[in-house]
């Protein structure tokens, strides 16, 4: 069912997909730049998407008198020229340029030499919404008027964009668009948190999205040694969702995003190394070539040396959902001690092995490991002191689980004071918004 | 010294000799909080016990957490965003005030209650800003005028609806994308803005301005009705719309100082600003706006008494 209507919407995807490159591309170079360079800079872009001249004035004005520049991106083999198209006398060509070189050069460590070895970076106004779109051999960005020294919004678009250029040949017409699409949010997002690790912090944009502040107590990327999953659901990554220039749409939801939070899964299955290795080779193996989830399943069976379709075959499977539950936890006082019993529910279709981990109230703990087949199994302990809490999958490895607050269950949680101190961030919220919003009453 | 600078020197002094008066209204304004507050932070709790112990135990925030608690949110507990933190908050009410964002009905409540609140603190503080000592009492005082104020309020708040569904429908619509997209740079975008911005704070302003006399009106001259109140703050602000104005934008600059002082503090004071301490600063930040509303409240009454005093006179000596 998914693969017919891919098909359908693949064609006039293509379609649209062109006629924005032209709208963002083509005219405005044409219209405002000198010809000789608009010609040279866009040639390849335009060769390859096979544009046609249909011009969007109001995108053509946006990018009027913009300035071309060229630099190269060393690489491990080939250089990579790029060039940059960039607003007059802008201050940002060089941290444009230091941007892709390092994004780039992390991404061809990662995955292998990139896709194109010419790469051309617009920098648009940010008002066009086009900040991280990406074509073959292109990438869109917007550097901001008004910026804080902690936000990297430049930047997390572009990354997003070159990643995105290792995905472009991996659905062909006829099959499943939501897995290129799925591969440009995990690399992008999965990109962004390397690139940006310790200093990327969240920054809400106010007054119309145009005035920034960074918010100092949250950090979007924590540094490796910090063991709690990542933020999945990156702005610059999703957003837009449902755009001509994506494969298949990013919302909440969709078939994309389900099948990236089971990639974010696979990664902290297999750890990062693994899993990197894995990509790298499936890269690879499918460079210029098209591949779905089975040809990925082949290769993470090859990394790892045993068969993975216990994991690809439900994961990728959108019909079926995955919860596992801590349905009871209970402690008794028995003749010499307690008697702890654990019930570990599966309340989703699909089937996950995950550990169970159960502490007690003198500091000791036990590890379990539940194959998750059955729909509800139950195990009893004796132990010398009551039971305190009791988690499936403690490490937080199965992202795809769609109800994350029933994996653990306490008794008689202390008061956690993370907890009371936004609680009362909250409540001076609160008073600020009752005091601005009958201020005039 | 024109009449707006005498007004607002001895408003200033007015409520900084009142200590207890800036206390009350603190105390009142987290007490109008604490029940909500205290509803979400028991889900907070609850929400923190239940973390994968992967999560537990760290005293940083989990921005993955943050965004799936987000995700499940409902009623009160769907305006916890990032944005409640330090010096956010004040942006993120102010933007969300003239850009019209949606907020979840359940707010209803709280602004509600604040009404409530005001319509009392109101007669309280202006009846002491007017008798001192020899007036009718906190209490007493917040009582008397509790209803007429409770009145003007109900009529503010449906004029500003009023705005919203008419003004600022067609400025931030139709007009506001135009503005944009005829805007060939950011700066040139964000200008057109500025300028919706001032044009829908007036109209704003102009309701803020006439409730605000509408309530001295009916302090200093017992006795009258709403209507009647409202009636003449109209003219008042008519005739001495020069005063009233320079009022309103010199306090208003005050708040705009308090903005900076804050927002700066929070800038370059680094992690030595953060945690306990950006709780405690942030609600030092309430108790200082608190303070400029109450300022302004007894600079519009120093005002009207002011103005009142130059027509008395003006007709003797005429």
């Amino acid at each position: 069912m998914y693969y017919t209507r891919a098909v359908r919407s693949r064609g006039i995807r293509q379609a649209i997909l062109q006629s924005i490159a032209v709208l963002l591309i083509a005219e405005p170079l044409a219209a405002r730049q000198s010809l000789s360079d608009a010609e040279r800079a866009w040639q390849p872009i335009t060769a390859a998407l096979g544009l046609d001249s249909n011009a969007n004035y109001t995108l053509s004005a946006l990018t009027a008198n913009h300035e071309v520049h060229r630099e190269s991106i060393t690489s491990a083999t080939t250089p990579i020229e790029l060039t940059l198209i960039v607003p007059p006398q802008s201050s940002e060509v060089e941290a444009l340029t230091r941007a892709a070189s390092n994004g780039v050069t992390r991404l061809e460590d990662w995955l292998g030499p990139l896709p194109v070895r010419t790469l051309t970076l617009v920098d648009v106004p940010s008002n066009a919404g086009a900040a991280g779109a990406s074509f073959p051999g292109a990438v869109i960005t917007s550097t901001r008027w008004l910026n804080t020294s902690r936000d990297f919004a430049f930047e997390r678009s572009l990354l997003a964009a070159l990643a995105r250029q290792y995905t472009f040949s991996l659905a062909p017409e006829g099959q499943p668009a939501w897995f290129e699409e799925c591969m440009a949010l995990y690399l992008g997002t999965r990109l962004i948190h390397e690139q940006l690790e310790g200093r990327n912090f969240a920054t809400p944009r106010f007054f119309g999205g145009f005035v920034p502040f960074s918010l100092r107590p949250v950090l979007n990327s924590p540094r490796p040694t910090d063991p709690r999953p990542r933020l999945r659901h990156i702005e610059d990554v999703e957003q837009p969702a449902n755009v001509p220039w994506r494969a298949a749409s990013a919302a909440k939801g969709s078939e994309s995003q389900r099948c990236a939070d089971a990639l974010h899964t696979l990664e902290r299955y297999m750890g990062w190394p693994t899993f990197q290795h894995m990509l790298s080779l499936f890269m690879e193996r499918f460079r210029g070539h098209h591949a779905g989830p089975d040809d990925l399943a082949a290769v993470a069976a090859d990394v790892r040396g045993a068969d993975m379709s216990w994991y690809f075959g439900p994961a990728f499977r959108f019909d079926l959902h995955y919860d596992y539950a801590v349905s009871s936890l209970r402690t008794v006082t028995v003749d010499e001690g307690f008697e702890t019993s654990v019930t570990v529910s599966r309340l989703g279709s699909a089937v996950f092995p995950l550990p169970l981990l159960i502490r007690f109230a003198d500091g000791t703990a036990i590890t379990e490991r539940i194959d998750g087949r059955e729909a509800s199994s139950t195990v009893v302990y004796r132990s010398a002191a009551p039971a305190t809490l009791a988690s499936i999958d403690p490490d937080a490895v199965l992202l795809l689980d769609v109800d994350r607050t029933n994996n653990t269950q306490v008794v008689a949680a202390p008061r956690n004071p993370l907890g009371v101190r936004l609680a009362l961030n909250w409540m001076i919220w609160l008073q600020d918004a009752m005091l601005t919003y009958t201020g005039a009453l | 010294m024109t009449p707006a600078i005498r007004a607002l020197g001895a408003g200033l002094l007015a409520v900084l000799r009142r200590p207890l008066l800036i206390a009350a209204a603190a105390l009142a304004m987290f007490a109008a909080t604490l029940p909500f507050g205290l509803i979400l932070g028991a889900e907070l709790q609850t929400e923190l016990a239940h973390q994968q112990p992967v999560s537990q135990g760290v005293t940083e925030i989990d921005p993955e957490w943050w965004q799936e608690f987000g995700e499940r949110a409902e009623g009160l507990a769907a305006t916890f965003t990032p944005m409640i933190l330090g010096f956010a908050a004040p942006l993120d009410n102010l933007s969300s005030l003239l850009d019209g964002t949606r907020r979840p009905l359940i707010l209803l409540g709280p602004y509600a209650l604040s009404i409530v609140v005001w319509a009392f603190l109101w007669g309280a503080a202006l009846d002491r800003f007017v008798h001192g000592q020899a007036g009718s009492g906190f209490w007493r005082a917040g009582v008397t005028t509790f209803l007429p104020f409770a009145g003007i309020s109900v009529i503010a708040a449906g004029l500003m609806l009023l705005l919203y569904f008419t003004l600022h429908w067609l400025l931030f619509g139709a007009i506001a994308e135009t503005l944009q997209s005829a805007a060939s740079t950011e700066q040139g975008a964000f200008a057109g803005r500025l300028l919706l911005y001032l044009v829908f704070g007036a109209a704003l302003v102009f309701v803020s301005l006439v409730a605000g006399y509408a309530r001295v009106i009916l302090v200093v001259s017992k006795g009258r009705a709403v209507a009647s109140a409202l009636t003449a703050s109209w003219r008042f602000v008519r005739a001495h719309v020069g005063s009233v104005v320079t009022l309103y934008l010199l306090t208003g600059a005050l708040f705009v100082a308090l903005l900076i002082a804050y927002g700066t503090l929070e800038v370059y004071g680094g992690s030595q600003v953060g945690g306990w301490r950006g709780v405690a600063i942030a609600q030092v930040y309430i108790v200082a706006r608190l303070t400029i509303r109450l300022t302004f409240g007894a600079s519009e009454l120093r005002l009207y008494e002011d103005r009142q005093a130059a027509a008395i006179n003006h007709r003797k000596i005429a």
